[in-house]
């Protein structure tokens, strides 16, 4: 007997596109290139086998995330996006939180938007050298707790953090403005040279601060 | 006579045919089906032949067609009043039904006809008084198709295959039309289960199962309107099209489904009405999934030839028929 559904032997069922599905391609393409930059500069610094902040280490590693974003199309959604990538380390083989830190804040700092929020409530991550060099004009709001050297370098632009912030916090900031709504650790400020540093919670430590201020609980504790 | 010379002739027309009680339609039954008429203990089979039927709206002398002999016909137009002003163009012109008449081929033919000759002779020397006739047609500026001709485009118009989308679009069709997942199948004799999860599909609003014989006159039909726009294949265009009138005089609807839509303003009678309602309604269900419904079939020819996949699942009458076929069911 005929196969009663041989007419459609050769059939190949066309996958619908719906407008959605466009614009979760081009998120999913915008998020391959990200995954893919952030790949390059892991495989550049990983030559170094344990990546340690040094401030040399920290210009080499920055200047290369700049350079690896340099052309790429991306907006803030994409950023918390790649943070959710980061979290999900079967994506990103190699998930080193001082250089992913450094690869967000070159994002960050590029970035086409000038107020960034980033929601790290309840997530896995301890985002170190976040905020680094972030310029004047751009304001970054953090929900949740950030590793160490949160805004070292800060060069100008504003970090609230929603949270507590880990050690070196405002290292090496040259200007701008600081508000860590908890607590910080130890040696905040250090090797500071302009700009403010406002803790509401407690600070466990001020570091060498050659200028600027730092205030806790609304009082000032350096100068 | 009159009888003997209507069983010989390959095209037939009965006029008003709701004036024939039911129990004489059964007799033209064999004669409309199959070609076979008997008379006068001789049997003739017409191998090419047409059936017209002209029925008057419903009247005091007027009977019910039986469902089957409706069944027989592939389909049902209006005949439309043609309008005031064609009415008074036809109604103007002087003897107008003498027009297209030719007294010696008729003689010719009647004569042949009540002959003694064999009827496959016979039928030879009445196409010669067609051709004839046809001669005498083109003369009046008309241009009649010859045998050779209507050969011809028959041949061209069994070579139009349904593409996938018309093909799959008529089966979806179909199965809407003799679907129920109670009962096997739709039987005139069987009601609905209440609550039954398939009413928003047609077998909830129909009495009858739609016969074999629609998917033959959708075949054939779609091709000749296919043919006569000159495409390459038949469409779902044209199987929409042609529906309708392969559907109106089959179905037996409801009195809810009737109720519904009878009041609608309307250009057609109500069974084509309803009949072009009811496609509309199965075209859309199609266009919603049809990848889906191909996709469907595509799985349904894999696992017939031995694949071991799953039948795709669907809620439509038309998934239910193919895992039916499949055997699943």
């Amino acid at each position: 007997m005929k196969n009663p559904f041989s007419e459609f032997k050769d059939f190949r069922p066309k996958k619908r596109e719906i407008p959605l599905d466009k614009i979760i391609a081009s998120k999913e393409k915008v998020m391959q290139s990200l995954i893919k930059a952030y790949d390059k500069l892991v495989e550049q610094e990983a030559k170094e086998l344990v990546w340690l902040v040094s401030y040399h280490s920290v210009i080499r590693a920055y200047a290369s995330a700049e350079k690896t974003i340099k052309n790429m199309e991306y907006g803030v959604e994409d950023i918390e996006e790649f943070l959710f990538e980061i979290e999900d380390s079967s994506k990103l083989p190699y998930p080193i939180m001082g250089l992913s830190g450094l690869y967000v804040s070159a994002l960050c700092n590029r970035a086409k938007e000038r107020e960034i929020v980033l929601d790290l409530q309840n997530r896995n991550i301890a985002l170190h050298l976040l905020g680094y060099r972030l310029p004047k004009g751009k304001k970054l709001i953090v929900y949740g707790d950030l590793g160490d050297f949160t805004g070292i370098g800060l060069n100008g632009g504003e970090i609230w953090v929603e949270g507590n912030t880990g050690n070196w916090t405002g290292a090496g900031m040259r200007m701008g403005k600081m508000v860590i709504k908890k607590s910080v650790g130890r040696r905040t400020g250090e090797d500071m040279v302009g700009g403010e540093i406002h803790v509401e919670g407690k600070i466990l430590g001020v570091g060498n601060v050659r200028y600027g201020r730092i205030y806790e609980k609304g009082g000032i504790v350096s100068p | 006579m009159v009888w003997s010379n209507f069983v010989q002739l390959p095209v037939k027309i009965v006029d008003e045919i709701n004036r024939l009680p039911e129990t004489k339609q059964s007799i033209i039954l064999d004669g409309v089906d199959r070609g076979n008429w008997e008379y006068l203990n001789e049997m003739f089979t017409n191998y090419e032949y047409c059936l017209f039927a002209t029925a008057n709206y419903q009247d005091l002398g007027t009977f019910t067609i039986i469902p089957p002999m409706l069944d027989r016909f592939d389909v049902m137009v209006e005949s439309k009043h043609p309008g005031a002003n064609i009415s008074y163009l036809i109604g103007s012109f002087y003897k107008k039904d003498e027009l297209l008449r030719h007294e010696k081929c008729e003689k010719e033919l009647n004569k042949l006809l009540s002959s003694k000759l064999p009827y496959k002779t016979k039928m030879e020397r009445v196409e010669k008084v067609y051709e004839k006739f046809g001669k005498y047609l083109k003369k009046m500026g008309l241009k009649p198709i010859s045998k050779e001709e209507r050969r011809a485009i028959q041949r061209q118009m069994v070579g139009l295959e349904l593409d996938l989308d018309a093909n799959a679009y008529l089966r979806t069709l179909i199965s809407e039309l003799s679907f129920c997942y109670k009962y096997g199948q739709k039987r005139a004799n069987e009601k609905c289960e209440e609550g039954c999860h398939f009413t928003g599909y047609l077998c909830h609003s129909i009495k009858n199962c739609i016969s074999n014989r629609f998917p033959v006159s959708m075949k054939v039909y779609a091709q000749a309107l296919a043919w006569l726009l000159g495409e390459k294949q038949v469409n779902i265009e044209h199987i929409k099209t042609v529906a309708p009138y392969a559907l109106s005089h089959r179905l037996q609807w409801k009195e809810e489904f009737v109720a519904t839509y009878e009041k609608e303003s309307r250009m057609d009678p109500l069974p084509i009405h309803l009949a072009k309602v009811a496609v509309d309604k199965v075209l859309e269900r199609y266009g919603e999934q049809r990848e889906s419904i191909k996709e469907a079939l595509a799985v349904a020819y894999s696992i017939s030839q031995g694949e071991e996949i799953a039948p795709l699942e669907g809620d439509h009458p038309i998934y239910w028929e193919i895992k039916r076929d499949l055997g699943e069911l």
